[in-house]
């Protein structure tokens, strides 16, 4: 009886339990990095990967993909910093690109839904064409964004020594769980992920629900986008594209713990730690670069084997 | 109230679906509605359903507690009118619990914004209740057995009180075929608790133990007409399996038009031997289990053409599929001219040895309908016809000729565009001209017009005249009557009748009574 109970622990908290692996190890290497405002300050520095995160869990638990993501934030960043060039308000800047960033995400739901082609490539073209524009806005040179100075506060500082964007990140990520959780249209959205032709079955409006995760998703896109232009100042057209694939890991690692086989946010929040604090901390003892991608790549393939460990086929 | 079918006719291209059907469902009493496969069933529920419609110049009328339609327009429209269906496969998610499968269909009391999951589990938990489904509301459907699951799905459908007072016919369609016969019991008394509350119960069903058992009212369809309407305790098996038999096939004695080649002539194009005559067979199972067959031998020489029959879950879906390598052999051996095939087997492997399979569901598996009509037939072993442009073109002029492949000329023309009959004409040239030891035909008449049936015919008797050994399955079990030297019955995975034409066993009659119940 022990052992299943401590079996399931361990699948219950194995995330959080390598996590602490990773700050024993590292913290005792070098005591100042587990000061909490060098935590912050590594939480600070991978915010566009937070949020792509976010974004890529209402992909992943309706069972899609997208590749325009990492374009999406990417553009939203270079609309912002261009609405600042030509002196729009504060909350244009904001909510411009983010009204964008949402219809992007709806475009690609529109279009895989409706016509039936594959997310994989209805994204990857979106995407391209939003790189596209993002050249153009740019010029393929730099703009620099040096207002609303509440922006710049809020990605920026710090409150206690934590960031005030990873607190945001964090209080986002609470309302994410209730959504996924307790509302009936994130159940839906797992039910849709589950099986489509099953929740069509039940009468669950499966093609809304779909077209709004992928709303969603551009939403959070634009989201990181927005604050990251913040905290950069400058925008670019090929910043955050290689950011994709590894929030993609964190979602699907998040597979690993607390709901083992399901993806769950306060699984993300802590794979995002792992994969930031085990990055860095490598960074920290002088390992080379590829270490890191060596790092988030075994972290991937660790969480796909608990992930088909604890996955159930289904009695047919 | 009743719920009554008059004059339901429903015509597809070609097809007579249904044809002046009429139906009574008295409240309380379970009917059953039975039939070969393209009897009508299926089309039946549908139109109930609100899926398919009947034609427009029908006079068909139907009547659900004193209202009159002549066409339900959508599944929408038949909920309205009290129509609930079960069908085969459940609307229950898999890692979701029986509670939360439940709330999703019928939708999430809420508390604001969030899910009152109190309401949620009282709301399964008076369903369960309700219907005397002893599981707990949190249980989650991967552990739920199949007839849990249906007998879940079926409240799901029913509802509480208050929303069973809205039904007016319950409608089983399959709804026990996913079952295993073990259980069904139970399922079945709950149905009889449906019924018990006056409601009409439709049960489309091929099994004949439990309409016996459970029935009341039966009806027979056979080719889209009814041809037997009355009480359970006025017939017996026997009867039913009578009057389901379809008509003869014409096709099966018919011969077809010569044409100038043979397959020995292919044969020799492409230096193959047939296989020598032989007394000991060149195939044989002993014991074989693998998923629906427990345990299953027989075995078949060269020149014999064996044929398999049995009821939709007693394997003989899966057994071609498992002699092809395509489905994992659990235990067993299965032995090719006298040698063991291996445990891990693959199609690869049984085209080398000999064995060749025309498979069923041709969209899918039979051939590819976005090449030509050439790849195709020379997929098997298209290793030997690169850089042959003569040989090609050589070979595909015979296949065409020998089997009759419309229009001429067309070996370079989509696989996809040809007709149904003409596609298994070629996916025969395509498993035939590499000359195997075993031909096992999946179904090979499905959807083939009549000219091209006689071919196909006339293609296996050929076969079997070379030496080669033929497995046929059917889903028109009847046919094989014209054609089989022997058939096996299956039944829960083994074989468990002979039927030989030596003996006078091997008739339409113990054929179809074999398929039937």
């Amino acid at each position: 009886m022990n052992e299943s109970k401590l079996k399931t622990f361990i699948s219950t908290f194995s995330l959080p339990l390598v996590l602490l692996i990773v700050i024993v190890v590292f913290g005792s290497v070098s005591p100042q990095f587990l000061s909490v405002s060098n935590i912050s300050n590594m939480f600070l520095g991978s915010m566009a990967s937070a949020f792509l995160a976010y974004g890529g869990i209402f992909i992943l638990v309706t069972n899609e993909f997208d590749l325009s993501l990492g374009y999406n934030l990417c553009l939203a960043m270079c609309t912002a910093a261009f609405l600042g060039t030509i002196g729009a308000p504060g909350a244009i800047i904001l909510g411009i690109p983010l009204l964008l960033g949402a219809f992007y995400g709806f475009l690609n739901g529109l279009i895989v839904v409706r016509q039936k082609i594959s997310s994989f490539i209805v994204t990857l073209a979106i995407g391209l064409t939003l790189s596209g524009i993002a050249q153009v806005i740019t010029g393929g040179g730099n703009l620099y964004l040096t207002y609303p100075d509440w922006l710049l506060y809020i990605t920026r500082k710090s409150i206690f020594n934590v960031g005030i964007l990873v607190i945001i990140w964090l209080v986002l990520g609470a309302i994410l769980h209730f959504f996924l959780t307790q509302v009936p249209v994130g159940r839906q959205m797992f039910a849709v992920g589950n099986s489509e032709h099953t929740a069509f079955l039940a009468g669950i409006k499966t093609a809304k629900i779909r077209i709004l995760a992928f709303t969603l998703a551009g939403f959070f896109s634009a989201l990181g986008g927005i604050v990251m232009v913040g905290q950069l100042g400058s925008a670019c057209s090929s910043y955050g594209v290689s950011l994709l694939l590894p929030a993609y890991a964190v979602v699907f690692l998040s597979k690993a713990s607390y709901k083992p086989g399901y993806i769950n946010v306060p699984g993300v929040v802590t794979s995002m730690a792992l994969i930031i604090l085990g990055t860095k901390g490598l960074e920290l003892i002088g390992a080379a670069t590829w270490c890191e991608y060596m790092f988030q790549g075994v972290a991937l393939m660790f969480a796909m084997w608990l992930s088909a460990k604890t996955s159930r086929t289904p009695i047919r | 109230m009743a719920v009554v079918v008059k004059n339901v006719s429903v015509t597809f291209p070609g097809v007579k679906a249904l044809e002046n059907a009429s139906f009574t469902f008295q409240e309380g009493r379970i009917h059953a509605v039975l039939g070969a496969n393209g009897s009508g069933k299926s089309t039946l529920v549908k139109v109930l359903t609100g899926i398919y419609h009947p034609d427009k110049d029908s006079q068909t009328e139907i009547f659900f507690d004193g209202h009159v339609v002549n066409d339900i327009h959508s599944p929408n429209e038949a909920y309205d009118l009290g129509a609930r269906v079960v069908h085969q496969e459940s609307p229950l998610i898999y890692s979701f619990s029986v509670e939360e499968c439940i709330a999703l269909f019928k939708g999430y009391p809420t508390k604001g914004v969030r899910v009152d999951w109190k309401k949620v589990r009282q709301y399964a938990q008076k369903l369960l209740n309700l219907y005397h489904i002893n599981i707990s509301p949190d249980t989650l459907t991967d552990n739920l057995s199949a007839a849990d699951r249906n007998m879940v799905a079926m409240a799901m459908a029913m509802g509480d009180e208050t929303e069973t007072k809205a039904t007016r016919i319950l409608i089983l369609d399959e709804a026990d075929a996913s079952i295993p016969e073990a259980e069904t019991g139970e399922f079945l008394e709950h149905v009889r608790h449906v019924a018990n509350m006056g409601i009409p119960v439709l049960m489309v069903t091929h099994r004949m133990k439990e309409v016996i058992e459970f029935c009341d009212d039966v009806t027979i369809l056979n080719g889209g007409r009814v041809v037997y309407s009355g009480l359970k305790t006025d017939i017996d098996e026997d009867f039913i399996v009578s009057k389901m038999i379809r008509q003869t096939d014409e096709t099966l004695h018919a011969h077809a038009k010569e044409t100038g080649h043979s397959i020995l002539e292919l044969w020799e194009l492409l230096e193959r031997t047939p296989p020598g005559a032989d007394d000991k067979p060149v195939l044989s199972v002993k014991n074989l289990t693998a998923k629906r067959l427990n345990g299953l031998s027989f075995s078949v020489k060269p020149g014999e053409i064996l044929g398999v029959i049995g009821n939709p879950d007693s394997g003989v879906k899966e057994l071609p599929q498992v002699l092809g390598g395509d489905l994992e052999i659990v235990s067993g051996e299965y032995f090719v001219s006298g040698k063991t095939m291996p445990k891990k087997l693959t199609p690869g492997k049984c085209f080398k040895a000999g064995v060749n399979v025309l498979p069923c569901d041709r969209p899918i598996r039979g051939g590819i309908m976005s090449c030509t009509l050439c790849e195709n037939v020379l997929m098997p072993t298209q290793k030997e016809f690169w850089n042959k442009g003569k040989l090609v073109r050589r070979t595909m002029d015979l296949c065409i000729d020998i089997f009759d492949v419309q229009p001429r000329d067309s070996s370079n023309m989509l696989f996809g565009k040809f007709s149904g009959g003409n596609q298994q004409k070629a996916i025969m040239a395509k498993w035939i001209s590499p000359c195997p030891k075993v031909l096992v035909l999946d179904d090979p008449t499905y959807g083939v017009d009549p000219a091209s049936r006689i071919r196909i015919f006339t293609a296996m008797r050929e076969a079997a005249a070379s030496n080669i050994a033929l497995i046929v399955f059917s889903t028109e079990p009847e046919q094989l009557a014209g054609i089989c030297s022997h058939v096996i019955a299956l039944h829960e995975g083994q074989v468990v009748a002979e039927l030989k034409e030596s003996e006078g066993t091997l008739n339409r009659n113990t054929i179809a009574k074999w398929c039937y119940t």
